[in-house]
């Protein structure tokens, strides 16, 4: 098993530009992204649960983000049950390794300077 | 207390990810089953002469159904990971592994089959059987290992 990589270390894109985004600072929305970056679509039920925050929560952050132009949602229906999926969109990805990588440089120059 | 709790956000929630490309354990046995159907099938058409037709159906039975599993999985648990391989760096490596070895394999049993060395092929089949199978496992763990890094690329 490979060792991680730091969580800004985003090796889809090592030219990513350090940029802090504080659209990403408010609530679960760092988790959220996070979440999304690692998958294609993922259901608005299972990002409620996997990051532990409530349905308005979710919904109200994930409209701030699509309005931002950060995240795509696609709404649909499992047999007669609707359901919401959430995706990050290029910009969002771009945006969230920037965020990543402006933290990261964070914590190296805190650890640095201890 | 970690100085960037943001951060550790971050790594929960990809590790809480990674845990979606795993497989339950039924379906590494299922999936072991087929292997074995599937990487003999000149070795069991050679004993059912005849049957190759049959065999073909149920060739493409077990095909429809990981198919058809694969698309349950993905409504079922909520999460649609990124099916094509390139998505995953670290898992490239082992899945190209696999499929030289399938490839091989294939060819390496179809000839021994048809130069009359039937028990070898058998005896041949375990361990190829078992490889492949291992490299199987290899790949999913460097899937996991991409998605809880967050080195998936989209």
């Amino acid at each position: 098993m490979t060792a991680p990589d730091a969580p800004g270390a985003d090796t889809a894109s090592d030219d990513a530009v350090i940029d802090r985004h504080p659209i990403f600072e408010t609530g679960p929305r760092l988790a959220l992204c996070a979440l999304l970056q690692g998958a294609d679509w993922v259901e608005f039920g299972t990002v409620r649960d996997l990051i532990g925050a409530s349905d308005s929560a979710v919904s109200k952050h994930s409209r701030t983000l699509e309005d931002a132009g950060y995240l795509e949602i696609r709404k649909g229906s499992v047999g007669r049950r609707p359901r919401t999926w959430l995706r990050l969109s290029p910009p969002g990805r771009t945006a969230l390794r920037g965020h990543l990588a402006w933290l990261t440089g964070l914590r190296n120059a805190v650890d640095g300077s201890q | 207390m970690s100085d960037t709790p943001e951060l550790d956000q971050v790594v929960d929630a990809r590790r809480k990810l990674s845990a979606y490309a795993g497989f339950p354990r039924t379906y590494w046995v299922l999936y072991g089953v087929a292997l074995v159907l599937m990487a003999g099938l000149p070795i069991w058409s050679s004993f059912l002469p005849g049957q190759a037709f049959n065999l073909q159906w149920v060739l493409l039975a077990i095909c429809l159904a990981a198919a058809a599993y694969s698309v349950l999985q993905r409504r079922r648990s909520g999460v649609h990971l990124p099916r094509q391989i390139s998505a995953y760096p670290s898992a490239q490596r082992p899945r190209y592994t696999v499929l030289a070895v399938t490839l091989a394999s294939v060819f390496i049993i179809y000839a021994l089959v048809g130069n009359g060395h039937r028990t070898v092929a058998l005896i041949v089949l375990i361990p190829v059987a078992a490889v492949i199978f291992a490299g199987q496992l290899w790949t999913r763990a460097r899937m996991r290992d991409d998605i809880a890094a967050g080195r998936v690329a989209l």
